[in-house]
């Protein structure tokens, strides 16, 4: 283990799909991630926020070696995932999923799931690994005759433990959280939140925490990267990039979310209602089709992802020019 | 701040309810005592299958034993006065006891129907779990594959091979075998595609399960309730088309007690002796409808999704 590199790094990472094909039609090329560079160092809690559609969850399954870059690398601890064996990579990442009612295996109970991370990797003797997954339960705050359940006699709560539990026992390094709270209910959602950071703390690790809810990324997130259309355009601290965004899309994406004061009435987006297509991108910014400081250059020149005032790093031509639109 | 303990007892709160629930297995067996139709299917089956297990100890005579003397008795329900206590059911036109022969009889269609299900499950099971789970090319081989094997008309290709090969229990098995696994392999397809787009199966990969075991642990469990229904009816058809090859003189050869030739046997004396076609002729429409209601029934019971 090498010590003075993240635990991931994500260089120039590229995934495009071919997409329908036939006599007739030319098959065309969709691009859900272009070009993400990205770290995460140890003991850190990176949020990724971005709409629907954006390439969050496919930039997840690449991390998780699910499925292969188009270009560009995928490095965990410092080493190409490519290079990592099924096992050796299962034991730096696990996932945990949003849906927890399609996230295990309804035909297995609360100890066999817990278990096969075990048996797959050929850890301990049965005794042991049965110690192991009874402190599992124990951890994620499961009682120790949850064991012997079934996913379907668990709630929500309780099945997202479940997955939580599986995740670690093989103790990863890093965690790939794909929105895991929002299919839980909203008090449950606190209850999951503190769990993942009391064990963060515990344990030691590393998350990549996926979500649309820009709230629990600024509970959770040291620091945050909002993508667009398969990009990073602004990454940096959570507090600053929350707190006074540089790019237009972080900036609507943090006035579109909702508040529990009715007065307020439904937030506006200010984006318009012209929806990305990602089978044909925009030229230039692929934002400003949508945006609302859009200007002539944005059409023609992608803005790079350059250092930005506050800290950290966003991909708009208005950063750094002191005439930015904090919408 | 300690959220653990917190949350902790707001799971367990949240237990009680659960537990107080029944035990799926019990709830399984409450359901299947409230199907009908599942439990005289499985009373029906149930004896016949002790019966073809216990032939030589149920049967009241050796079904090979000629008689001409006693050709043709007829059961006692048929006529009384030419009845012969001796055998139930009468005799053949060889004087063999009839009923005797039907016990062993069934021996050969459970048999026949079993090791008929057995391999064309195995072929259509592994081609359609590999085609749903792989896709792409293997899913279009297979695709095809079954595709080819739909255009082949059943009855005309088993009559050409064990023409070919000669009537024996193996040809006929392996015949059968060979020729009805197309609908394992779609079914088992469509409910391996499904299962494939859950996470359990992605979280299994992320694990780093090799295919093999993701496939016997994760998928195959997950599809198993649509392939026992599936077995049912191969079993079913199985047994039908071996007394239909039977029947005409390809399936299995006398003097094994077959009931398919048993009707073939009788089709002679059909109009002086109508119990003779219709004791065996019972016989197979009795077990196909006690196996086709018990798939039924599974199909029922675990259908619904009140399972999850």
């Amino acid at each position: 283990m090498n010590a003075a590199s993240p635990i991931l790094e994500l260089r120039g990472v590229h995934k495009r799909y071919g997409v329908g094909g036939g006599l007739m039609a030319r098959r065309r090329t969709l691009t859900a991630v272009a070009g993400v560079s990205l770290r995460v160092e140890r003991g850190e809690v990176l949020g990724l926020v971005g709409e629907s559609g954006c390439g969050k969850s496919t930039l997840a399954r690449m991390i998780l070696g699910l499925e292969a870059p188009s270009e560009g690398e995928v490095l965990l601890d410092g080493r190409p995932i490519a290079s990592l064996g099924r096992l050796e990579r299962g034991r730096l990442v696990q996932p945990v999923f949003q849906d927890p009612y399609s996230s295990l295996n309804p035909r297995r109970d609360v100890a066999s799931i817990i278990g096969l991370p075990l048996i797959v990797h050929g850890v301990g003797t049965v005794a042991e690994r049965r110690d192991a997954v009874a402190e599992m339960l124990g951890l994620v705050g499961l009682a120790p005759r949850h064991a012997e359940a079934f996913p379907s006699q668990l709630s929500g709560g309780q099945r997202q433990r479940v997955a939580i539990a599986r995740a670690l026992v093989l103790r990863p390094t890093l965690v790939v959280c794909d929105e895991p709270t929002s299919a839980l209910d909203v008090s449950v959602q606190a209850q999951i939140l503190n769990l993942l950071l009391d064990l963060k703390e515990r344990l030691g690790l590393s998350y990549l925490f996926i979500s649309h809810n820009l709230a629990v990324v600024h509970m959770l997130a040291g620091r945050v990267a909002a993508m667009y259309l398969g990009r990073v355009v602004e990454e940096g601290e959570a507090g600053r990039v929350l707190g006074a965004p540089q790019h237009p899309y972080t900036a609507a994406l943090l006035a579109s979310a909702l508040t529990p004061d009715p007065s307020l009435g439904l937030p506006a987006m200010r984006l318009g209602t012209v929806f990305p297509n990602p089978l044909a991108l925009p030229s230039g910014c692929a934002f400003h089709p949508r945006c609302p400081a859009v200007f002539e250059r944005c059409a023609r020149e992608a803005p790079a992802l350059l250092p930005c005032p506050g800290g950290g790093r966003a991909a708009c031509h208005l950063t750094g020019q002191d005439q930015h639109q904090a919408a | 701040m300690d959220p653990i303990p917190a949350a902790s007892a707001i799971a367990d709160a949240a237990l009680p309810a659960h537990a107080a629930a029944p035990m799926p297995q019990r709830r399984l067996w409450r359901r299947m005592l409230g199907n009908p139709g599942l439990v005289v299917a499985a009373l029906v089956l149930g004896l016949i299958a002790i019966m073809a297990v216990a032939a030589p100890l149920v049967a009241p005579h050796d079904p090979y034993e000629q008689s001409l003397d006693t050709r043709m008795t007829p059961p006692a329900f048929v006529d009384a006065e030419r009845s012969d206590p001796a055998h139930l059911l009468g005799t053949d036109n060889l004087g063999r006891d009839y009923l005797s022969r039907l016990i062993y009889g069934a021996r050969i269609s459970l048999l026949i129907g079993f090791f008929t299900m057995l391999v064309s499950g195995v072929i259509g099971t592994v081609l359609g779990i590999a085609a749903g789970y792989f896709g792409g090319r293997t899913d279009m081989v297979v695709s095809f594959l079954v595709t080819t094997r739909l255009s082949l008309p059943v009855v005309m290709v088993a009559l050409a091979v064990v023409a070919v090969l000669g009537g024996s229990l193996q040809v006929v098995v392996l015949v059968l075998g060979l020729l009805l696994w197309d609908r394992f392999a779609v079914v088992m397809r469509s409910a391996t595609m499904q299962v494939r787009g859950r996470e359990y199966i992605t979280a299994a990969r992320a694990i780093g399960c090799s295919v093999p075991r993701i496939l016997w642990g994760e998928v195959l469990p997950n599809v198993l309730s649509g392939l026992v229904v599936i077995a049912s009816y191969e079993m079913a058809q199985a047994i039908l088309l071996e007394a239909a090859l039977s029947f005409l003189g390809l399936g299995v050869q006398p003097p094994l007690p077959s009931w398919g030739l048993m009707v073939s046997e009788a089709k002679e004396f059909m109009l002086f002796e109508p119990w003779m076609i219709m004791l065996p002729g019972a016989a197979i429409c009795l077990l196909v409808l006690a196996i086709n209601l018990l798939g039924d029934g599974i199909r029922d019971i675990t259908a619904p999704e009140g399972r999850s």
